[in-house]
């Protein structure tokens, strides 16, 4: 803004400094020529910055108005073709050159023909000098109403990609609390699909559009009812079992810790994880009864977690991490179906763990940082 | 007519005279020596005849010369003539006023009388042509009759019901029946014994008859029956006539309206001779008894049979001589009018056409609402209000049948769950009869092998029975056979009664040494033996017998759609037997209906299916580790022969199969072996990796073609039977007993009854189990809504311990029974099943 506001002022200066010299009739028109290319060289340099605004390709420079049938400016012979320029930029460096042209063909009529009236020349470069000011306050005020235009689409741009982004993640969240629930129920996870309407990519991301806040007010509304409303399977609402640990999201403030005791557990459970299926199909009743002879030093603790599972999970004291692991007999539920691969489904009878399943206990669950792997009957 | 007198020989034809013969004595006497001649039993050429029960003569004449009461009539000896004064009587009185007449494909009824039944009885009313006139309004007839010299012809008016046979679908319509049941009589004779006391054997005077008519003109009104003796009638009337008499039938006239158009409001009548088979007693042997056994099961009943002596003379239960034969019932009715199968009828309360199966259903179809018609103040009879189902089934009779009555929690429905005794008692009343009249008509009580009025009865138990429900159900077979024996003349001995364990093991007949292992699944309990056969039949010891409430009704009731079930099938518990008996193979749940066509249902019962497959093979290798921890070395040479016994083990037929391991006619009996073989070694597998058994052992399966009717054959060799003595078997599962003086932990391996050497506080199932089988936690049944809890919280003392401080039971029955049963749909029943 500032530089176009200098500008103006230096045109009024030029025209106030033009009007003298005519007036007094005095100096040579060679200088008023150098002068006045030296002013013109100042406004190009000005309006560099704002020529950077765009990264469009150069397009021709917008013809100027004839100043008085003098002949008619190439837009090469003033500007560098590669220079970059916005959309007013060639029209007002279009119209300070007619201007600096036009004074220059006064001058040359003073020099090369007998002098004419001072008051008819005045008059003529008065005309001249108000279509220029005009032109320029045009361009400079498109300049600027285009300037708020893009910032404004800008924030509208900012505003859509966020509401977007809200979306997809609200979306996400719903398909996999589905695919939690469908997974209880026996369903494979892998048949389930995005089912949102919204894209799941940037390159797909619509267009902003301006949204009157009422309107933007009932699409957050939906999207809420979106996020509460229940999967259903079969025509039938599908309802949370709320005796069984629901999987939570990660808490992102919680770090997983994997101390070394968890490692040396982990590498003891792993090893011997035949002999702990094959302990379990004997005589026990406490879990850690299953770990026996596991290193004392671990402080490891085991525990049954869900004894319809027969599900063990074991950890040490000072880690977040777990593992856990189905026993001989145990029928794998829907809720610990992403906890280990390759299941049959839910439903059949465990054979034995292969590998335990490695999690991270937070405050409300449990979240799944290795599947296990299981053999079903 | 011998003219010459006996004693001195003078020719009555050479004396001019005519003497007038009196009624009453009907005879004549000699003139020269007073001897009386022959009495004279009519005059053929004048239609005259002598009237036993009027004691006078007659003679038959038109209507018209029937008016007048009494004509001379003469006969003719030469020079000697008799006379008499014959009373006439009008022939066409023998006859009805209007017959309804019975076609079958265009042919009559030949065995139709158009006469009341005295008119044969009495006058010899023989038909020997019937011709339909003036568009089946009329009939008319071409008879002879006693004393007749000649056939006479009478015209009736008629009502013809017309029955047609579908010649593509054998199927006959507008048909009518007339059924009596059974088609033979028997009469009665006095045994003579070695000490002089002679003993009557009544008649065999238990028949049943029913009329239906599909024909919707004819309204019955009523049924009179008639036998031998005067005075034995038996009367029906309603719309469909039927009920029991006490008397072998020998004529039976049917009284009906016909309201067709045209036809007159009258009654119509038809009559018919009955002509039952007649098997007489034979008297040669008396010494030798039949012996019969009945393995009552709670799905199905089999009855086998031994004669000891000789062959039987034929017929299907013929020809036993010491081999055990099962009784397969077949067809004994006899169709006086035929052209309706009773079958056809709903609710069919006629008695079942068995067609030779040797396993009856223990079920009773009523002929109304169970409930209402056992709550009724008089006893409800056979045919009129219940009979056996036929093994067809029949979508829409489920609420008219009862099952599983065996056992007091399994009766269905519920509703008549505290008549289950009475339900027994009818249902072993009416089989029983129905046994006899196979082993009477021409079966080997009409043979001459054994006493042909009495019989011993061996019944078999499971060990599953408590000892009182044993006696009450001994207690029944005793009320069944006293009104047995008034009804057929039959006595029949109630003796011993046999554990199906061990009668299922003896019934296969393996004598060879051996280990073998006996697995019988029936309807309500699976029984099993362990038996160690050294060098002989002699040299058998009875290692383990027991006996569990987990059967194959528990696998169906897991799917069924009603109070019980999981609603995995569309039908009810009852609808699911009765169409798994009616198919071949388990192919009855092949049917996609049965899973309203979904085939994600069909998975799931497949999968209960799994889960109640584990639980027997789990047991079964329970044993096998039992026996061979308690053979040690010695059980590495050793194949334990495992006999799977009994129908439940035909729903492995319904597991899926591998198109590329298994040909579409794959010998079911192979998929069944091989299916339990693979089930077995994963079981044991896993015992061995578990330590329980050091290494896996051999064993070997076997299945009979005839699995389900080993047990009543087994029965019946008695001889045979291991000796009984105390019954042991194994605890199961690890236990924890509480005694007041501390706490015992007994191993799964340990042998019951064992005396733990303090009253016991409390029993319960250790909470890690046994190869993986138990769960941790488990419903209390006690309390319906009680949340699971880990199952050594759960005291099971009292099905297990008794007073005494002895563990009597296995407590992996009581895991099977109380909880693995009914967690075979993966989600656990809402309430428990089979309360011991």
């Amino acid at each position: 803004m500032w530089v176009e506001g200098a500008g103006l002022l230096l045109l009024l200066v030029i025209a106030v400094e033009l009007g003298w010299i005519i007036f007094k009739g005095a100096q040579s028109s060679k200088q008023s020529q150098e002068k006045l290319t030296a002013m013109e060289k100042v406004l190009v340099e000005l309006h560099g910055p704002l020529l950077k605004l765009a990264d469009k390709p150069v397009e021709p420079a917008t013809p100027a108005p004839a100043p008085l049938a003098l002949p008619k400016p190439s837009a090469s012979s003033s500007t560098n073709a590669s220079e970059p320029l916005t959309d007013y930029g060639p029209e007002l460096v279009a119209v300070l050159r007619s201007l600096s042209i036009s004074i220059t063909s006064l001058c040359s009529i003073e020099q090369n023909q007998p002098p004419v009236d001072a008051l008819s020349r005045l008059e003529q470069f008065g005309v001249i000098f108000e279509d220029a000011s005009r032109k320029l306050f045009n361009s400079v005020a498109r300049s600027l109403k285009d300037l708020i235009d893009e910032r404004q689409q800008l924030l509208d741009m900012l505003a859509s990609q966020r509401t977007l982004q809200q979306k997809t993640t609200d979306s996400l969240v719903t398909v996999i609390e589905e695919a939690m629930r469908r997974g209880r129920s026996g369903e494979p996870v892998s048949r389930l699909s995005l089912a949102t309407d919204a894209p799941s990519r940037i390159e797909e991301l619509p267009q902003p559009e301006v949204v009157p806040p009422a309107a933007e007010a009932t699409r957050e509304s939906e999207r809420k009812e979106a996020v509460l409303e229940l999967p259903t399977v079969g025509g039938q609402e599908m309802v949370p079992d709320d005796s069984l640990p629901a999987l939570q999201p990660p808490d992102s403030s919680v770090v997983p810790v994997q101390t070394d005791s968890f490692v040396s557990l982990k590498n003891w459970v792993v090893s011997n994880l035949e002999q702990i299926m094959n302990r379990s199909l004997t005589q026990w009743s406490k879990p850690e009864e299953l770990l026996q002879g596991a290193p004392p030093e671990l402080h490891y603790t085991a525990l049954v977690l869900d004894p319809d599972c027969k599900l063990v999970l074991v950890g040490v004291e000072d880690a977040s991490q777990h593992l856990a692991f189905l026993l001989p007999g145990g029928h794998l539920s829907a809720s610990y179906n992403d906890w280990f691969t390759d299941p049959k489904g839910t439903g059949f009878r465990v054979q034995r763990t292969v590998t335990p399943a490695v999690l991270n206990a937070f405050e409300t669950g449990y979240s799944v940082l290795q599947r296990g792997t299981i053999t079903q009957y | 007519m011998n003219t010459e007198c006996r004693i001195c020989g003078f020719d009555v034809r050479q004396y001019p005279a005519t003497v007038e013969v009196e009624a009453n004595a009907h005879t004549f006497y000699c003139p020269v020596c007073g001897q009386s001649f022959d009495p004279l039993t009519g005059i053929p050429r004048e239609d005259v005849f002598y009237d036993e029960e009027s004691r006078a003569f007659v003679k038959w004449a038109t209507p018209t010369k029937a008016a007048q009461p009494e004509v001379p009539a003469e006969l003719p000896l030469g020079s000697f003539k008799l006379q008499v004064r014959a009373r006439t009587k009008d022939y066409q009185k023998l006859f009805y006023e209007a017959v309804l007449v019975f076609v079958l494909d265009g042919e009559i009824a030949q065995n139709q009388l158009f006469a009341p039944p005295d008119s044969r009885q009495r006058y010899g009313l023989n038909i020997i042509e019937r011709t339909l006139k003036q568009n089946d309004t009329y009939i008319e007839l071409l008879f002879e009759m006693k004393g007749a010299s000649r056939p006479y012809r009478t015209t009736l008016r008629a009502a013809v019901t017309r029955a047609t046979t579908d010649a593509q679908s054998s199927r006959v319509g507008n048909g009518s029946a007339l059924t009596i049941w059974p088609n033979f009589k028997r009469p009665s004779w006095k045994e003579r014994r070695e000490d002089g006391e002679a003993i009557e054997h009544k008649p065999w005077r238990n028949y049943f008859v029913q009329f239906e008519t599909s024909d919707g003109t004819v309204k019955p009104k009523s049924l009179l029956l008639f036998g031998d003796e005067p005075g034995q009638r038996a009367f029906f009337d309603g719309s469909s006539p039927k009920g029991a008499l006490d008397f072998a039938p020998e004529y039976v006239e049917l009284v009906a309206e016909v309201t067709r158009p045209g036809a007159l409001l009258l009654s119509y009548y038809a009559s018919f001779e009955v002509k039952l088979d007649s098997f007489e007693p034979k008297k040669n042997t008396l010494a030798n008894r039949l012996r019969v056994a009945i393995d009552f099961g709670t799905s199905n009943t089999c009855l086998f049979y031994v004669s000891d002596l000789g062959t039987g003379t034929g017929g299907i239960a013929s020809g036993t001589g010491g081999d055990p034969k099962p009784l397969r019932l077949t067809n004994k009715s006899h169709e006086v009018i035929r052209g309706l199968s009773m079958d056809d009828l709903s609710p069919c309360t006629w008695l079942p056409d068995m067609k030779g199966h040797a396993l009856i259903p223990s079920e009773l179809i009523f002929a109304g609402d169970p409930l209402t018609i056992l709550n009724r103040n008089s006893r409800p009879s056979p045919v009129v209000d219940y009979t056996i189902p036929s093994l067809r089934w029949r979508s829409g009779q489920e609420p008219m049948i009862c099952t599983g009555f065996k056992w007091k929690q399994a009766t269905e429905p519920s509703a008549v769950r505290e008549q289950y005794r009475e339900l027994q008692r009818m249902y072993l009343d009416l089989l029983f009869r129905m046994a006899l009249a196979e082993f009477v008509a021409g079966g080997p009580l009409s043979g001459t092998d054994v006493h042909p009025n009495s019989i011993d009865l061996v019944y078999t138990y499971p060990l599953a029975m408590p000892e009182d429900e044993r006696e009450k159900l001994k207690k029944v077979f005793e009320a069944v056979i006293q009104p047995l024996r008034e009804h057929t003349g039959i006595t029949i001995n109630v003796g011993a009664s046999i554990d199906e364990s061990r009668a299922g093991e003896t019934g296969t007949g393996m004598q060879e040494p051996g280990q073998r292992i006996f697995i019988d699944i029936g309807g309500g309990t699976t029984d099993i033996a362990v038996i160690e056969q050294r060098r002989d039949v002699a040299h058998r010891e009875l290692l383990l017998v027991d006996s569990v409430r987990y059967a194959g009704n528990d696998f169906l009731a897991a799917l069924a759609d009603d109070a019980r079930g999981g609603h995995i099938a569309t039908g009810s518990l009852i609808e699911l037997q009765r169409r798994v008996r009616a198919a071949r193979d388990g192919a009855a749940l092949e049917d996609p209906s049965v899973f309203g066509n979904n085939e994600e249902r069909k998975e799931q019962a497949q999968k209960a299916l799994e889960r109640f497959l584990v639980g027997l093979t789990q047991y079964l290798a329970r044993i096998i580790a039992l026996r061979v921890n308690q053979l040690g070395e010695e059980a590495a040479g050793q194949t334990l022969h495992i006999f799977l016994l009994g129908n439940g083990w035909r729903f492995v037929l319904f597991l899926p199969r591998d198109p590329l391991r298994y040909a579409e006619t794959v010998n079911p009996r192979d998929f069944i072996r091989e299916q339990v073989t693979e089930r077995l070694n994963v079981e044991l597998a896993e015992f061995v990796n578990g330590g329980i058994i050091p290494a896996m052992p051999s064993f070997e399966l076997r299945h009979p073609e005839d699995p389900k009717t080993v047990v009543a054959r087994g029965a019946l060799e008695s001889t045979r039977l291991p000796p009984g003595g105390q019954q042991q078997t194994f605890i199961g599962t690890n236990v924890i007993v509480v005694t007041q003086t501390g706490t015992v932990p007994l191993s799964w391996d340990t042998i019951v009854p064992r005396r733990v050497g303090a009253l016991i506080d409390r029993v319960s199932i250790q909470r890690g189990g046994l190869g993986g089988l138990e769960q941790l936690r488990v419903p209390d049944y006690k309390f319906e809504d009680a949340p699971r809890t880990y199952i050594d919280d759960i005291d099971i003392k009292r099905y297990v311990a008794d007073q005494r401080g002895q563990i009597i039971a296995s407590a992996f029955n009581v895991y099977l029974e109380r909880w693995h049963k009914n967690y075979l749909t993966g989600e656990w029943a809402k309430y428990h099943r089979g309360e011991r």
